[in-house]
C-alpha cells in the first residue's frame, strides 16, 4: 500500500516537473536570476584576469591582479585581516546571540513575544539607523559617551572614538552585532515555533532530564536547516560589511583601521576604476565565504551527536 | 603646625562671612543697571539709544533746504527740537545698486544708522510675466524707475519716523553720496507726524457715504513698484486657494516670500476706486514661515499712513492661504477713499516687536562679552570640582548677571504681552537663559558648572533674536470691498480643492520636465544642484543665451557618474561644477574635450584669476574652465583684538604668538581642515582641504615634481611645512572640528582661517557682530630678505565639454556665455534673491565678483588675497595624494608618530599610485 502510494507521488512529481508549464512558470525567474545574479558573478570571475578600466578596453593580464593584490597592495592585507577578525567575532557571536535571544523570547506568552521580537528585529527594519551610533560615539565633547565620561571626570578631553585606530574596529563590531541580528533572529524564532511539541513529550519519556538536554538533543537537530540558513546569513553579512564601516569610520578610515575587503574593493573599483583588480578581490572574498559555508555545514551536522 | 592650620581656617571663615556681607549689600544697591555702561567696545551709538537720550521737544515748524550741488547746507534753528527728515531726490540712471548716502550734521553722523541711509530705488516688473518652453510662468525682469521721488526717513525698524535732534543755533547739514547715481533735490526738516487713532480717524469720516456694491479684486503679483529687487512675484501651484492657480503649470500668483522680511521692504499696488466713500480692505495672505507668530506690516495709502493702528497691521500664523479683512478683531477698519487711482503699500515693520528685537540684539552682545570673560578664566569646559571664584575674578560679575537677568525678564514679559499671554517657544528660550543666569547667581561658588548651559542658551537666544526680526509674508490678492466687510468667493470650496489635487496628481505623470523644443542645434547640460539654482539657470538660458545664439539647451539635474554616462554614450555635452580633481581624472580616460583647441580660448581665460585653469591642465591640454574658485582668508574679531591689545598677524611667527595669547586665555584659533571621510571629499582637491598646501607653497616647495610623475613631499621644505602644520594640532592643540560660525560669533574663536565665502554667512546670520570683525590676508613665512611669502592655495569647480559631444562648438559657446561676467553676476544675484545672501556664488570671474554686494574694504582684501592664489596642478592619481596627506596627518596628530617617517611611508604609497595610473594610461 505504502509502496504504491509513494510511487504514485513520484509519478506525479515527475509529471509536474517534466511539464512544460512548470518550466514556463520558472522561466521568468530563471532568466532574471541568471542575468542579474549568475552572469555578474561569472563576468566578475573572468574580469579578475583582465586589466579593465571602464573607459578603455580590457587587457588580458593573467594572474597579475592576484599577484599585485597579495604582494604589492599595502592596504589589502590590512583589509583582509580586518575582515577576518570581524567575521570570526561577529559571525559566530551574532549567530549565537540571535539564537539564545530567540530561545529566551520563545518562552514568553505570544503577546509579549510579539512585542519583544518586534523590538529586537527593529534595528534591521530601520535600515541605516546605525547613524544613531555616530551621535553616541561622536568625537567632540557633545557626543553622548564623551559627554558622560567628561561630566563624571573619567576623561579630561573628548576621545575621538571613530578616529582612533584602537577603538574603531571594536565599535564597529558592536554596532554590527546590534544591527545584523534581525533576519537570523526572526528565522530562529520561526524555527523554534515549528518544533513539534510532541517530540518534547516523547523526549521526556525517553529520559531527557533538563532543558539543556532538550535543547541539544531535540530542538537543535530539529532546527538544523533553519540554523544553517541563519548561520549563512550571518556569516555572509559579516563578510560583506562595508557601508557600516564607511558611515561610522569614514571612507577611507583612519589608518585603514576599519578597511574591510568590501570597502577596499569599492575604493579600488569605484574610485580608481581598476575593475579587474576589484573583481579579483571580490572573487577572493567569494572563495573565503564558500569555504566558511562548508565549514559551517560540517559544524552544524555535529549537533545532537 | 596644627595651630597654624586652624588659624588659617578661622581667617578663612571670617573672610567668607565678610564677603557674604558684601554680597548682601551689593544686592541692596539700586539695580537700575544701564547695559550701555558696559559698552567699552561699542564704537558708536545706535539710533535706539540715541533717541532715548535726546530729550528735545518735537519741532513746531517745517523748513526746507533747496538744491545745492555740494549737498551741504547752513541753517539755524530757534529752539532745541526734534525733526523728521524728508529727502526729495532724482534717480538718474537705471542701475540696481543701492542709493546710499550718509547724513552728517555739524560734521558727524549723530548715530550709526545715519552713516548709511538708504533711499528707495523703485523697481517695477519690466515686460510682464515671462514663459518658458513648457508654458510655466517666470517672474518678470526687475528694472529701476528713474525720475523724482521723495522719502521720509524711517527708523531702522520701520516703526516711526527717524528723528534728528537739533539744538538752538546754527548748523551745517552735509550729505555724502556717490556721484552719478542719484541727486538730492531738496531736504525738508519736518514736524514729526502725529497720527490720529482709528477712533479719531473714523470720527472725521463717519458721515461719508459707505460703499456697498461689488468688491474690487487686485492680484497682488501685479505690483506698481517695490523698493527691493528681491521682492519678486512668485508661483505656488500646490493649492487652488491662490489665484490664479493651475494644476498643470507653474503660474505666477503671489508676491512676498521669504525675501519680504527686512524692515522697510515695501511693496506698492495701484487701486482704482469707483467712487468717493468708505471702504474696507481684504487680503488673501499666508504666513507659513513661523509657527504661532504674528508678522506686521506698515500700511500706507498714497504714501501716508491713515491712522495709528495701520502702522502695525497684524498677520497671524496661517499655514495655508487665508482671507482676512483688515480690522480690529471683528470690526473692520473703514478707509475713506476718493474716486480715482490710489497707491496702497505694505512695508515690513517690526511693529510691536521693535523694542524687544532691539533689546535682544543689544543684550546678546553683552552676553557674549561676559561669556568671553568667564571663559578666559575657566575655559569652555570648566573642571566641575575646581573653585574658580568667578564672582571675584570677573569684573562686576554679579551686577552684570543681575542686569541681564532683569533685562531678559522684561523682554520675556513684553513678548508674552504681545502674544496676548500665549506661551511661545521664544519666551521659553529666553526663560531658559534666565534660569541659567539665576542659577549662577544662586550658586556663586559653582557658577562655572553652568558655563556650557550659558553658551547653549546664548546660542539659541541669539539665533532667536535674528529670527524674531525677520517677518516674511505672502500676499495673493487685495480686495477693496463694501463698508460692511462682506466679501464673496474669497475661498475655493472643498470640492474644487479635491479636484485640484486629483488633477495635479495625474498631471505629474504626464509632465515632461526635460522637454526639448525641436531646434536643430541643442546641447544637454548636467548640473548637480538644487532645484532653485537650476530654475535660475534655466531662465537665464531661455531669456538670454538661447535668444542670442539660437542654441537650445536642455538642463538635467543629476548626480550620476559622468564616467558611466560617457561610457554608455548617454553623457551630456557639458557638465557644470565638476569637482576639482575630476576633469584631469576624466581627461586621462579621454572622456573630455581639450578646450585649448578652440581659437578664442586664450582670450576667454583672461576672465579668470591668473593660474585659475592650472588644475584642469593635463598633458598639454586644458579640460575645464573654472566656474567657481575659493581660497582662504583670515577672519578676525577686531573688538576682542583691541581689548587684548593684539595686532593682526602678518607672518606665521606673529600668528603663533597671537594664538598663544588667545589660547592662554582659553580661546581658540580656527584652522581649515576637512577630514577625508568620503570619496567626494578626496575630489575637492588638496588645496581646499587644509592649510598644509598653503604652508608648503609658502615655504617654496611643491607637491609634485615638474613632470608630475612623483610627489615631492620629502624635500626639507615640505617636511618643515608638514611639521609646522601638524604641530598646530599636536603641540598647540588647535581643534580639528569646530563650529566656526557660533564660536566666532560669541568670540570664543576670535581668529580663524576660513574660505572667503564664509563672509556671506557671517554677514547674513550674525548681525550683532557686523561691526566687529574683518577679513585679512592669510599670514606668510618671512623670507631671509625680509619679504613675506604669503600665497594661498585654492579650491573650486570647473565646467567641461565631453569628448563624445556632437555639438562641441555650441557647447563652447555655452561655456563662454556661462563664465562671462554678466551671466555669472546675474546667476549669482538671482540665486541670492531666492536663497538669501548667505548663498553667495564663489564665482571664478573676477569682474563678476566685484559686482556683488561687499563692503568696500572687504572687497579690496578679497582681491588682494585672490592675487596671491597659487593653484596646485592635478595629476593622474592626485585624489590619492589628498588621502595620503590626511592619513599621515592623523598618524602624527593622533598617534604621535614621527613626522618624517610618516611622510616617507605615505608619500611612497602615493607615488606608487601615480606610477600605476601613468602606466595604465600610457602617459610618458
Amino acid at each position: 500500500m505504502s509502496k504504491l502510494f509513494r510511487k504514485q507521488i513520484k509519478n506525479n512529481q515527475l509529471h509536474i516537473c517534466n511539464g512544460i508549464q512548470m518550466k514556463l512558470m520558472l522561466l521568468p525567474f530563471l532568466i532574471l536570476f541568471f542575468l542579474f545574479t549568475v552572469l555578474p558573478v561569472l563576468v566578475s570571475m573572468c574580469l579578475s584576469f583582465f586589466e579593465y578600466d571602464v573607459m578603455f578596453g580590457s587587457k588580458w593580464v593573467g594572474l597579475k591582479n592576484f599577484v599585485y593584490m597579495f604582494s604589492k597592495d599595502e592596504v589589502f592585507p590590512v583589509a583582509l585581516k580586518n575582515t577576518l577578525i570581524f567575521s570570526v567575532i561577529t559571525g559566530p557571536l551574532g549567530f549565537a546571540l540571535s539564537f539564545i535571544l530567540a530561545w529566551f523570547i520563545n518562552e514568553f506568552s505570544p503577546k509579549i513575544r510579539g512585542v519583544l521580537s518586534f523590538l529586537f528585529y527593529s534595528p534591521a527594519l530601520m535600515g541605516n539607523a546605525y547613524f544613531i551610533w555616530q551621535v553616541l560615539f561622536s568625537g567632540d565633547s557633545y557626543g553622548y559617551i564623551n559627554s558622560l565620561l567628561l561630566s563624571y571626570g573619567f576623561i579630561s578631553s573628548p576621545i575621538q572614538w571613530l578616529k582612533s585606530p584602537e577603538y574603531v574596529l571594536p565599535i564597529i563590531i558592536v554596532v554590527q552585532l546590534w544591527s545584523s541580528m534581525g533576519v537570523s533572529f526572526l528565522a530562529n524564532i520561526a524555527g523554534l515555533q515549528n518544533v513539534n511539541i510532541e517530540l518534547y513529550e516523547a523526549g521526556a519519556i525517553d529520559g531527557i532530564k533538563n532543558r539543556w538536554y532538550e535543547l541539544w538533543y531535540i530542538t537543535l537537530p530539529y532546527m538544523k536547516n533553519i540554523l544553517l540558513f541563519s548561520a549563512v546569513m550571518q556569516i555572509s553579512a559579516s563578510f560583506s560589511v562595508g557601508q557600516l564601516c564607511m558611515t561610522l569610520a569614514g571612507f577611507p578610515s583612519i589608518n585603514y583601521s576599519a578597511e574591510t575587503l568590501v570597502t577596499h574593493l569599492m575604493d579600488v573599483g569605484t574610485m580608481r576604476y581598476e575593475l579587474g583588480l576589484a573583481c579579483a578581490m571580490s572573487f577572493f572574498l567569494f572563495l573565503i565565504m564558500a569555504v566558511f559555508r562548508v565549514l559551517i555545514g560540517k559544524l552544524l551536522n555535529a549537533m545532537g551527536r | 603646625m596644627k595651630k597654624l592650620l586652624s588659624l588659617i581656617f578661622v581667617v578663612l571663615i571670617v573672610l567668607s562671612a565678610f564677603s557674604g556681607c558684601f554680597a548682601v549689600s551689593a544686592e541692596n544697591e539700586n539695580l537700575t543697571l544701564n547695559l550701555a555702561d558696559n559698552a567699552s567696545t561699542n564704537p558708536s551709538i545706535k539710533y535706539a539709544d540715541y533717541i532715548s537720550k535726546v530729550s528735545f521737544e518735537n519741532a513746531t515748524e517745517d523748513f526746507t533746504l533747496v538744491n545745492n550741488p555740494e549737498n551741504s547746507w547752513e541753517f539755524s534753528v530757534d529752539s532745541d527740537s526734534l525733526y523728521a527728515l524728508k529727502i526729495d531726490y532724482t534717480v538718474l540712471e537705471n542701475n540696481d545698486e543701492p542709493l546710499e548716502l550718509s547724513v552728517l550734521i555739524d560734521g558727524y553722523s549723530p548715530f550709526e544708522e545715519a552713516e548709511s541711509i538708504e533711499l528707495d530705488n523703485r523697481y517695477y516688473d519690466f515686460g510682464g510675466i515671462r514663459k518658458d518652453n513648457e508654458g510655466n510662468e517666470v517672474t518678470p525682469i526687475q528694472k529701476v524707475k528713474t525720475g523724482d521721488f521723495s522719502k521720509t526717513l524711517m527708523d531702522p525698524d520701520n516703526v516711526k519716523e527717524m528723528l534728528f535732534g537739533l539744538s538752538a543755533g546754527s548748523h551745517n547739514l552735509k550729505f555724502d553720496l556717490p556721484s552719478g547715481k542719484f541727486a538730492v533735490n531738496s531736504v525738508s526738516f519736518t514736524v514729526p507726524t502725529k497720527l490720529p487713532s482709528y477712533k479719531e480717524y473714523y470720527g472725521i469720516y463717519k458721515t461719508k457715504k459707505r460703499y456697498n456694491s461689488k468688491q474690487i479684486v487686485l492680484e497682488a503679483e501685479n505690483t506698481l513698484c517695490k523698493n527691493s529687487d528681491s521682492l519678486i512675484s512668485l508661483s505656488d501651484n500646490s493649492s487652488s486657494n491662490v489665484n490664479p492657480s493651475s494644476p498643470y503649470i507653474d503660474k505666477i500668483n503671489y508676491i512676498g516670500g521669504s525675501n519680504w522680511n527686512m524692515p522697510g521692504d515695501t511693496i506698492s499696488w495701484e487701486i482704482d476706486v469707483p467712487k468717493d466713500g468708505l471702504y474696507t480692505l481684504g487680503l488673501n495672505y499666508r504666513q507659513k514661515y513661523k509657527l504661532n507668530s504674528t508678522h506686521y506690516r506698515y500700511l500706507k495709502i498714497d504714501d501716508v499712513c491713515p491712522f495709528e493702528e495701520a502702522k502695525n497691521i497684524e498677520f497671524p500664523y496661517a499655514r495655508n492661504w487665508k482671507f482676512t479683512v483688515l480690522g480690529n478683531g471683528d470690526n473692520p477698519y473703514l478707509f475713506y477713499l476718493t474716486k480715482g487711482k490710489h497707491t496702497v503699500s505694505l512695508g515690513v515693520t517690526l511693529g510691536k516687536l521693535s523694542g524687544v528685537c532691539n533689546s535682544l540684539e543689544n543684550i546678546t552682545y553683552y552676553l557674549a562679552e561676559l561669556y568671553r570673560e568667564i571663559v578666559m578664566i575657566t575655559g569652555d569646559t570648566p573642571d566641575a570640582n575646581r573653585d574658580y571664584d568667578l564672582f571675584e575674578q570677573v569684573n562686576d560679575m554679579e551686577k552684570r548677571l543681575k542686569g541681564m537677568s532683569k533685562g531678559l525678564t522684561s523682554i520675556a514679559n513684553k513678548l508674552t504681552k504681545i502674544t496676548n499671554g500665549e506661551a511661545s517657544s521664544n519666551v521659553t528660550t529666553i526663560n531658559s537663559l534666565i534660569e541659567t543666569i539665576d542659577k549662577m547667581l544662586e550658586h556663586k561658588y559653582s557658577a562655572h558648572k553652568y558655563v556650557s548651559n550659558y553658551y547653549n542658551d546664548y546660542a539659541s537666544v541669539s539665533s532667536m533674536a535674528l529670527e524674531l526680526s525677520s517677518m516674511p509674508l505672502d500676499i495673493d490678492r487685495i480686495y477693496i470691498g463694501n463698508a460692511n466687510g462682506e466679501y464673496e468667493d474669497t475661498k475655493s470650496n472643498v470640492f474644487s480643492n479635491v479636484a485640484f489635487s486629483v488633477k495635479r496628481f495625474f498631471a505629474s505623470f504626464t509632465d515632461d520636465y526635460n522637454k526639448i523644443s525641436n531646434k536643430d542645434k541643442s546641447i544637454t547640460i548636467w548640473v548637480n544642484w538644487g532645484r532653485d539654482q537650476t530654475k535660475v539657470l534655466k531662465y537665464l538660458i531661455q531669456s538670454d543665451f538661447s535668444v542670442k545664439s539660437g542654441i537650445d539647451v536642455d538642463i538635467k539635474v543629476t548626480n550620476a557618474s559622468l564616467v558611466h554616462a560617457a561610457l554608455s554614450g548617454n553623457g551630456p555635452d557639458v557638465q557644470l561644477h565638476l569637482s576639482r580633481s575630476e576633469p584631469v581624472n576624466l581627461a586621462m580616460r579621454t572622456a573630455l574635450y581639450d578646450l585649448s583647441k578652440f581659437d578664442d580660448y586664450e582670450q576667454i581665460t583672461k576672465r579668470f584669476a591668473k593660474g585659475a585653469v592650472k588644475p584642469y591642465e593635463f598633458g598639454g591640454g586644458v579640460y575645464a574652465l573654472p566656474d567657481t574658485q575659493t581660497f582662504y582668508m583670515m577672519f578676525i574679531r577686531n573688538d576682542i583684538f583691541e581689548d587684548m591689545g593684539l595686532s593682526v598677524p602678518k607672518t606665521w611667527d606673529e600668528f603663533l604668538s597671537v594664538s598663544n595669547i588667545l589660547v592662554r586665555n582659553n580661546m581658540y584659533v580656527g584652522m581649515p581642515y576637512t577630514q577625508i571621510i568620503d570619496m567626494n571629499q578626496a575630489n575637492v582637491g588638496v588645496g581646499a582641504l587644509s592649510i598644509f598646501p598653503t604652508l608648503l607653497m609658502q615655504k617654496g616647495a611643491t607637491i609634485y615634481n615638474d613632470k608630475h610623475t612623483k610627489t615631492t613631499l620629502l624635500t626639507s621644505e615640505s617636511i618643515s611645512a608638514f611639521e609646522f602644520w601638524t604641530d598646530l594640532y599636536y603641540k598647540y592643540s588647535y581643534p580639528k572640528t569646530y563650529d566656526f560660525f557660533n564660536r566666532f560669533r560669541i568670540g570664543l574663536m576670535p581668529m580663524a582661517i576660513q574660505s572667503y565665502i564664509t563672509y556671506a554667512t557671517l554677514t547674513a546670520a550674525a548681525p550683532e557682530i557686523s561691526d566687529y570683525w574683518s577679513m585679512y590676508t592669510v599670514p606668510g613665512f618671512k623670507n631671509e630678505d625680509g619679504t613675506v611669502s604669503d600665497m594661498v592655495t585654492g579650491g573650486g569647480t570647473g565646467c567641461s565639454i565631453l569628448a563624445d559631444s556632437k555639438n562641441k562648438n555650441e557647447a563652447w559657446e555655452f561655456l563662454k556665455w556661462w563664465t562671462s561676467t554678466d551671466v555669472q553676476y546675474a546667476y549669482g544675484s538671482e540665486t541670492e534673491k531666492i536663497l538669501g545672501s548667505s548663498a553667495r556664488l564663489a564665482t571664478s570671474n573676477v569682474e563678476a565678483l566685484k559686482k556683488f554686494d561687499w563692503e568696500k574694504d572687504d572687497l579690496q582684501m578679497i582681491l588682494k588675497q585672490w592675487n596671491k592664489v597659487e593653484e596646485i596642478p592635478e595629476v593622474p592619481g592626485s585624489y590619492y595624494v589628498s588621502r595620503v596627506i590626511d592619513q599621515a596627518f592623523w598618524n602624527v596628530v593622533n598617534s604621535g608618530e614621527n613626522t618624517k617617517d610618516m611622510l616617507i611611508k605615505w608619500s611612497d604609497i602615493a607615488d606608487t599610485e601615480i606610477t600605476r595610473r601613468r602606466e595604465q594610461y600610457g602617459i610618458k
